[in-house]
C-alpha cells in the first residue's frame, strides 16, 4: 500500500477508535468499515488522487455518519443520565471512556485538533462534581460535536499542508470539506453539508482542472517540435555529423506535424478556455503544465522536471516559429541568437535526489512530521480485527 | 447535586441549538418536549419516571435518526434529485410509525447512499466524456479509442435522465463545461456521434505544403553545421526539483539537482 495513503486511513481508522462507543451495533459498524476502508485503499495506487475517490467512493461520507453517530449516541446517553438524576453517575466517571480514547491518540500529532477538546472536556469535568452543571457547561461550547468536527478538521488541515496549495482541482475538495466541518453544529447538519458538497466535489475539481488538460497537449507538442524527436534531433544529428536521412526526415515531419497540432490546439485553447499563451505563462500553476514532471513528495508537494528554462526556450519557439510562417532551415539558423542553454530529461538518481530535496524541506510540515513518526512503526489497526499495517 | 432548574437550563441549550439549525427539525422537537416535560415536573425524578410513561425516553435515538434523513431529504429536494426525496420521504414516516425501524432496517442508510449515488456518478460521467473530447478533439488521431471510452463513459449516465443529449441540453450540465457555445456543440455532437454511428473522423495531418521545407532542410544540413555546433556546446542545464509554495498566491522555488 502507498505510504501516503497508508497514513490518511490510519489518521480514519484512530478517529473512530478513539470515540468509544458502548453500542455493540455501532462497534460492528466500525468493524465492518475498517474492512471496506482497507480493501478500498490497496486498490488505490496513487495518492494524488487517494482523496477525491475516497470521496467519491462514498467512504469519507460513511466515515462522517459513522463518527456522528458515535458521539451523537455518548450524547443521548449523557442526556437520559442527566435528566434521570442519578447520584451514581459524576463527570469523573462519565469521562472514563473518552480519557481511554485521548490516550490512545494523545501521541498522534494528527490528532492534535481533536484531542485539544479532549483536553478541554477534562478541564472542564475536574471543576464540576455534579453531572448536569459539567453537562450544560460542555453544551456551552458545544463540546461533544467538537470531537467530531475538529478531529476531522485537524486531520484535513493537515493532509492540505501535504499538498501543492496552486493545485485547485487537488485542494479543492479537501478546503471545501473543512469548511462543510467547521459550518456544520451537528451530525444531521454535516450530514447536509456533505450531500451538497459531494455533487459540488463531483462538479467542480474537473471543472477546474479542465484547463490543465488543454495545456498538457499544448506543451506535448511544442516539446515535439522543439525537443529530440523534432528541432533538437535534427541539430544533434548535424552537430555529431551522424545524420541517417531516414531519421532526419522523420525528425523533420515531426517538426511540421507539431506545428499544425500546437496551432489547432492553441486555437481550441482559446475558444474552451479564453486563455492566450500569455496567459498560460503568466499562470504559475498552468505555466509547468506545459512540460513533463513527476510527483517526488507528498500529494504534489513537490515535483521533478526538467530545469525550468525550457519553459523559455518553448516559449520562444511558440511564438517565434510556430505561430509564425518561418520556415525550418531558418528556424534552426536563428537558434545560436537564443544562448538559452540545453536541457535534459531527469535520471533515476537525481529523481531520488528530487525526493530527498523535498523531503528535507518540508520535514517541518505537519503531513510530514506525521509521516516521518509512522516510518519504522508497525501499528495496528484496532484489535482483533486481523489487519496489520507493515512499516514502510 | 444540581437540580431540576439545571436540567432545564441544559435542554433550553439543546432545544436552542436545534430550532437554530434548519436540519435538525426532530431533535429541537424531542429536546422541546423535555423541557415541556421538565417544566411541568418538580424534581429531575419525576421527569424520568414520566418520560418512561410517554416513551420520551428512549425517543432520542429516533429523533438522531430522522434529522439526518430529513437532512438528506432537504439536500436532495435542493438538488432536484426528486427520487432520493422520495426515498427519504418515505424513510421518515416508516420511522414515524416505528420508532425502532432503523434498527431494523440498517440497510436504508446504504439504500439512500445508492440513490444519490447515480447522481454523482452522471456528474462525473459527464465530465468524463468531456475529458475523452478534449483528447480527441486535439489532434483527432485515435478515434477508437475515443469511441470506446464514450460508450464506457456513458454507462455513467443515469440521473436525472441515461440520455447524454438530454442531459446536454439541461442548463446545469452545461454549467459544467467551461467553454464557448461553438466547442460545447462540437463535444455534444461528437459523443452522439460516437455512441450512434461508433465511429468518429481521424484526422489525416497533411505535410504536403511542408515538404518543400523538409526538402531544403536536409540539402542545406551542411550550411547549419554552425549552428548546430554552437548550440550542441551550451552546457545542459540541470534539471531541477519545483517545490510548492508556502501559500495560494505564492511562487515555485527550484533547487537544481547536482
Amino acid at each position: 500500500m502507498d505510504a501516503t495513503i497508508q497514513m490518511m486511513i490510519q489518521g480514519y481508522i484512530d478517529g473512530l477508535e478513539s470515540m468509544n462507543t458502548s453500542d455493540e451495533s455501532i462497534k460492528q459498524e466500525i468493524e465492518d468499515y475498517k474492512k471496506e476502508l482497507l480493501s478500498f485503499a490497496e486498490t488505490q495506487n496513487d495518492a494524488v488522487t487517494f482523496f477525491t475517490k475516497f470521496q467519491d467512493s462514498g467512504l469519507m461520507a460513511k466515515y462522517m455518519d459513522l463518527s456522528s453517530k458515535i458521539t451523537m449516541g455518548t450524547q443521548t446517553q449523557s442526556q437520559a443520565s442527566s435528566a434521570s438524576g442519578k447520584p451514581t453517575v459524576t463527570p469523573e466517571k462519565w469521562l472514563e471512556p473518552f480519557r481511554t480514547a485521548y490516550n490512545y491518540i494523545k501521541n498522534l500529532p494528527i490528532r492534535e485538533r481533536g484531542l485539544a477538546v479532549y483536553r478541554k472536556l477534562f478541564e472542564i469535568g475536574e471543576k464540576h462534581s455534579d453531572i448536569t452543571e459539567f453537562l450544560l457547561e460542555v453544551e456551552k461550547e458545544n463540546l461533544l460535536w467538537k470531537l467530531s468536527s475538529e478531529d476531522a478538521i485537524g486531520i484535513l488541515n493537515i493532509t492540505y499542508t501535504g499538498m501543492d496549495f496552486l493545485y485547485k482541482g487537488l485542494t479543492y475538495p479537501i478546503r471545501k470539506n473543512i469548511e462543510a466541518w467547521n459550518n456544520s453544529v451537528c451530525e444531521a447538519d454535516a450530514h447536509y453539508l456533505q450531500d451538497c458538497l459531494a455533487e459540488d466535489i463531483a462538479a467542480t475539481p474537473p471543472r477546474l482542472l479542465q484547463p490543465e488538460k488543454y495545456v498538457n497537449n499544448l506543451g506535448l507538442h511544442i516539446m515535439i517540435y522543439r525537443g529530440p524527436k523534432g528541432k533538437e534531433g535534427i541539430m544533434e544529428m548535424i552537430a555529431t555529423g551522424n545524420c541517417p536521412k531516414p531519421a532526419f526526415i522523420g525528425n523533420a515531419s515531426n517538426m511540421a506535424i507539431a506545428k499544425l497540432q500546437a496551432r489547432r490546439t492553441m486555437e481550441i485553447i482559446k475558444k474552451s478556455v479564453g486563455l492566450s499563451f500569455d496567459d498560460i505563462l503568466a499562470d504559475e500553476f498552468l505555466r509547468y503544465k506545459l512540460i513533463s514532471t513527476s510527483n517526488v513528495c507528498g500529494l504534489s508537494k513537490a515535483y521533478v522536471q526538467s530545469n525550468p528554462n525550457i519553459i523559455d526556450l518553448m516559449a520562444d519557439a511558440f511564438k517565434n516559429e510556430i505561430m509564425t510562417d518561418i520556415s525550418l532551415l531558418e528556424a534552426i539558423k536563428r537558434e545560436p541568437s537564443l544562448k538559452l542553454g540545453r536541457w535534459r530529461m531527469p535520471e533515476d538518481r537525481e529523481v531520488e535526489r528530487a525526493q530527498e530535496i523535498a523531503r528535507d524541506t518540508f520535514k517541518n510540515l505537519p503531513y510530514f512530521k506525521y509521516e516521518d513518526q509512522l516510518k519504522g512503526n508497525s501499528f495496528h489497526i484496532g484489535s482483533g480485527d486481523g489487519f496489520e499495517i507493515k512499516p514502510f | 447535586m444540581s437540580g431540576i432548574k439545571t436540567s432545564k437550563e441544559l435542554y433550553g441549550l439543546y432545544v436552542h441549538r436545534f430550532a437554530n439549525c434548519p436540519r435538525t427539525p426532530y431533535q429541537a422537537e424531542y429536546y422541546k418536549k423535555w423541557l415541556d416535560l421538565l417544566e411541568s415536573c418538580s424534581s429531575n425524578e419525576e421527569a424520568e419516571a414520566k418520560s418512561k410513561e410517554n416513551g420520551l425516553y428512549t425517543a432520542g435515538a429516533a429523533a438522531v435518526a430522522m434529522d439526518r434523513v430529513f437532512a438528506s431529504k432537504l439536500a436532495a429536494e435542493e438538488r432536484g434529485w426528486t427520487d432520493v426525496a422520495e426515498f427519504c420521504n418515505d424513510v421518515l414516516q416508516k420511522i414515524k410509525a416505528d420508532p425502532y425501524y432503523t434498527f431494523t432496517h440498517t440497510g436504508m442508510w446504504d439504500d439512500i447512499q445508492a440513490k444519490k449515488d447515480k447522481w454523482i456518478r452522471t456528474i462525473e460521467g459527464f465530465h468524463r466524456l468531456f475529458s475523452d473530447f478534449i483528447e480527441y478533439n486535439d489532434t483527432k488521431s485515435d478515434p477508437e479509442k475515443t469511441v470506446a471510452a464514450i460508450v464506457d463513459d456513458l454507462k455513467m449516465l443515469s440521473k436525472p435522465s441515461s440520455d447524454f443529449a438530454t442531459l446536454a441540453a439541461l442548463p446545469k450540465f452545461r454549467a459544467l463545461i467551461d467553454c464557448n457555445d461553438d466547442i460545447y456543440k462540437e463535444f455534444t455532437d461528437t459523443v452522439i456521434k460516437a455512441s450512434t454511428t461508433g465511429r468518429l473522423e481521424k484526422i489525416q495531418w497533411n505535410i504536403e505544403s511542408y515538404q518543400n521545407e523538409i526538402e531544403e532542410l536536409w540539402e542545406k544540413r551542411n550550411t547549419l553545421e554552425d549552428e548546430c555546433r554552437q548550440w550542441y556546446s551550451q552546457e545542459v542545464m540541470p534539471p531541477c526539483v519545483r517545490l510548492s509554495p508556502e501559500s495560494e498566491d505564492g511562487k515555485y522555488k527550484f533547487i537544481e539537482i547536482k
